[in-house]
């Protein structure tokens, strides 16, 4: 039987005695986990990986019952998960162990980017040390968020100290829905203590009480106080605040602001209160509409809203390139917000070519395009209007408003989304189209729809998303929020919007992905597969056989399937030998299987030729063209340890590493198996 | 031709120092130019304020008139409003050989005005203050949505543009029309 995993213990390479200067142009060959998983090596291998300075964008830190630490690193994230021991209370310290540690490595932008996943030991090292160890190698800036779920952490303040450095922005949750208790105060209130300096804190439903008020955090030196649905908030205690900025949202209308309060405060303040505050934004619920007299009541407000809006700036008679250059000292938002006022500021946007590195269209009753600009995502959303019905068609007129919303991963800041109502008559599907048209050609789209809601037909969509070379087309992703009881059952009306949307497409574009889609024979796998495609993804597809494969005209094909017969699979490269497929450069199908693959039957009769190669061993057939195709196969194979004798297992023990024992007294065994074989990357010409 | 000459105290030639003689590099006199605007009036100005501008500097960089020449030849900037030109060379005496501080509040105020210092400084090619007058426009629709954009920017919609695009295409081919039939009725 072949076996898939590479004994590298009998390689060795002396890599410490490279010159100094040498060894991080090694380490800067190398992919990330790599990277990562040398650091753990020993110290100076860490300190190594720390000098490489990785260009970190952001650092994520969620403290909660299963710690999650998320780096991102260009288009590139690498997740650690730590895997705790799950205790009464449900509590995590820092000093505890983890059991292990999954390690995800994914590309945001990459198309065809193979999600990394691996599982690593706990290293030894404590909860609080793999925080430092991580952090050490991400934070040489501050760019670090920690989410602290109060509820599910138990955390006392010198050990946050020691181990949280440099957090430039604090989140610290509480459970909506539930009453915090004594615990939650004291976790939130040792959080607190810690990082109220020169940081970003954003409170989630944060219950102030009698010994838990907002002067707790009132006097810190913060940057932005932010508060999402505060409860028993006073107005008077913003008096008492030091920060720059001050943002709450969602009060809700138990919890009603009064106005009066409110115009004592800017009483307050206009006799020099709040010195620090630069910007404060308030919203709450309420049922009747602010009496502006009661608010402005001896303040002497100025209207500056009607001074604006009579001051008047001849923007169309500039010329072309300083209307470009005035463009161009705009924000990212106010730009896009620019392209919709009229069909030429629109044209003019898209020859500033924003560099837009992906767009989602989201199709659904509130139809949204998300671009994401580097670290900044801008979320436009067409929200309808509540007595406006539903979106049925996209060629009909809709009464809907914008929400144009930003979020900086940089920094986590948000600015305040702009709402507000269009007037000019547009049809959903203009609306869209114009959005979408500020994306340069080489943006990736992706497009996620909901077939119940909408009627997709198929010259709308060519109309309104020409010349779309790469789509992703996800029946699954709306199920997943609305109604997943229906994923056995889509309807015929499902079945038609999905293949509208794959007829409308498919002619013009390059990749294509589709999740979980359903289909019939009038378009079927096969279909699909016999197009020009240069890539085709397919997650859960519905009717594969895998006589649909042999006529695929695919380049890249990658399957992800439920379950696949290794029978089926070996008649695949019989034919393959054949000559069936001569365009094809690369496959993977990925199953989930709860027993171990019989790679005997895979290889059966294929004369499958076994080479090693990179450290991996793989298998290479020939086709009747003389082209060769190498067969890699990629299990996270597991072995059944704990059905050996007690006496064996000793003995396997006995030749592992301290810490390796240490780790697996930490194990707990897991059944599932992945199963994977395809055509690696390259297909080789004799 | 009325003139008046505008030169600042800063653009004075500076006063010898109390170093050694033989230490100090040899004083080399400021030199002076003169502008005007679409009103004549001249204004003087030092070759060191003048940098800013790319396109005066180019002029004057081959130039090397004496004192005398210069005067003698105020460069001419008729198509800038002399108020304009006025504001563009106080903002260069005031930057001259200065770094340029990132918010200007010398900028002026009224909307009418910044629209013609925009056309000025992108005329004489004024980097700085073209990326803080472009800023000025910017800030003016900060946070306003597309309907408030148009209004303060004065953009037509869509229907005026197109209403727009008809009336010149008519007007054009009227007056194409009107050419050729005056172009046959000389032919006759």
């Amino acid at each position: 039987m072949p076996s898939f995993f590479t004994d590298m213990t009998d390689q060795r390479f002396p890599f410490r005695r490279l010159p100094d200067d040498l060894c991080p142009v090694v380490l800067k060959t190398m992919d990330l986990p790599e990277i990562m998983a040398y650091s753990f090596v020993s110290k100076k291998s860490h300190s190594m990986v720390t000098a490489l300075r990785l260009p970190v964008s952001l650092v994520q830190i969620t403290m909660k019952t299963r710690p999650v630490i998320v780096a991102y690193i260009g288009g590139t994230n690498m997740k650690f998960d730590l895997n705790m021991h799950e205790n009464n209370g449900r509590m995590v310290n820092l000093n505890d162990l983890p059991v292990n540690v999954n390690v995800t490595c994914n590309h945001n932008m990459a198309v065809g980017f193979r999600e990394i996943s691996l599982t690593w030991s706990n290293q030894g090292m404590r909860l609080g040390e793999w925080v430092q160890h991580l952090c050490s190698i991400f934070h040489y800036e501050r760019c670090s968020i920690a989410d602290f779920h109060v509820r599910e952490i138990e955390m006392s303040v010198l050990s946050l100290q020691n181990t949280f450095t440099q957090i430039l922005s604090v989140n610290i949750i509480f459970r909506q829905e539930e009453e915090a208790n004594k615990h939650d105060i004291l976790s939130a209130q040792n959080i607190l203590k810690v990082f109220l300096n020169n940081t970003y804190v954003r409170l989630h439903h944060i219950p102030f009480q009698q010994h838990f008020s907002i002067q707790h955090i009132a006097m810190g030196n913060l940057i932005e106080l932010y508060m999402c649905s505060p409860r028993n908030f006073r107005v008077d205690d913003l008096l008492t605040i030091n920060a720059e900025r001050v943002v709450i949202l969602g009060i809700s209308i138990q919890y009603q602001i009064s106005l009066h309060d409110m115009n004592r405060f800017f009483n307050l303040w206009k006799k020099g209160s709040n010195r620090n505050l630069k910007e404060l934004v308030m919203s709450w619920d309420t049922e009747t509409i602010p009496d502006w007299k009661i608010l402005l009541k001896g303040l002497q407000a100025t209207d500056v809203g009607a001074e604006m809006t009579q001051s008047r700036f001849p923007f169309q008679r500039l010329p072309y390139d300083l209307r470009s250059e005035v463009l161009k000292t705009m924000e990212l938002h106010e730009i896009i917000i620019y392209s919709l006022v009229s069909k030429k500021a629109c044209s003019m946007v898209k020859t500033l070519c924003l560099p837009i590195t992906s767009a989602r269209v989201t199709m659904w009753s509130h139809p949204s395009v998300l671009f994401q600009i580097g670290s900044i995502s801008i979320n436009v959303i067409l929200s309808l209007l509540k007595d406006a019905g539903s979106i049925t068609r996209l060629e009909n007129v809709h009464r809907f408003y914008f929400d144009i919303s930003t979020t900086d991963k940089t920094t986590y800041g948000s600015k305040l989304p702009l709402v507000f109502r269009p007037k000019q008559i547009m049809t959903l599907g203009q609306w869209i189209q114009r959005i979408c048209s500020i994306a340069h050609n080489d943006t990736t789209y992706s497009v996620a729809v909901i077939m119940e809601k909408i009627e997709f037909e198929v010259e709308s969509l060519r109309n309104i998303f020409p010349k779309i070379r790469n789509i992703e087309i996800n029946y699954l992703e709306h199920l997943h929020y609305h109604n997943r009881h229906r994923l056995d059952l889509p309807n015929e009306k499902d079945i038609a919007s999905f293949q509208n949307v794959l007829k409308a497409f498919l002619p013009s574009v390059e990749k294509l992905t589709l999740q979980c889609g359903p289909l019939l024979d009038n378009l079927s796998i096969q279909q699909i597969g016999m197009t020009n495609l240069k890539e085709l993804k397919m997650y859960s597809p519905r009717n594969l056989r895998v006589e649909d494969l042999f006529t695929f005209n695919v380049n890249n094909c990658f399957i992800e399937a439920s379950e696949i017969s290794l029978r089926d699979l070996n008649r695949f490269f019989k034919l393959w030998i054949k000559g069936s497929n001569p365009k094809m450069k690369k496959l993977n199908i990925c199953w989930y299987t709860n027993t171990i693959p019989e790679w005997n039957v895979l290889f059966k009769g294929l004369k499958a030729e076994e080479v090693e190669e990179e450290g991996s061993r793989k298998y290479v057939i020939q086709n009747c063209r003389k082209v060769c195709a190498k067969i890699e196969c990629m299990t996270t194979q597991r072995f059944p340890l704990h059905r050996l004798s007690d006496d064996l297992r000793s003995e396997v023990l006995k030749i592992m590493e301290l810490h390796e024992i240490i780790a697996y007294s930490f194990v707990s065994v897991e059944s599932s198996h992945k199963g994977s074989v395809g055509f690696p990357e390259s297909t080789l010409r004799e | 031709m009325s003139s008046t000459e505008q030169g600042t105290s800063s653009a004075a030639p500076a006063e010898p120092t109390t170093a050694p003689e033989s230490a100090a590099a040899p004083e080399v006199p400021e030199s002076f130019y003169y502008v005007h605007g679409k009103d004549k009036v001249v204004h003087k100005v030092s070759a060191g304020a003048l940098q800013h501008s790319a396109l005066i500097h180019g002029m004057i960089s081959n130039l090397g008139y004496t004192e005398e020449q210069a005067k003698a030849n105020p460069f001419p900037f008729e198509n800038i409003d002399g108020d304009i030109l006025q504001m563009v060379v106080d903002w260069c005496n005031q930057h001259k050989g200065k770094p340029t501080p990132p918010e200007d509040t010398n900028l002026p105020k009224q909307k009418e005005k910044l629209f013609d210092l925009v056309l000025a400084v992108n005329y004489l090619e004024i980097k700085e203050l073209l990326t803080y007058c472009c800023k000025q426009v910017a800030m003016m629709v900060k946070g306003k949505s597309p309907e408030e954009i148009r209004e303060i920017w004065m953009i037509p919609t869509d229907a005026e543009d197109e209403a727009a695009e008809k009336e010149a295409k008519k007007r054009a081919g009227k007056e194409a029309a009107g050419e050729t039939a005056a172009a046959a009725g000389d032919a006759k």
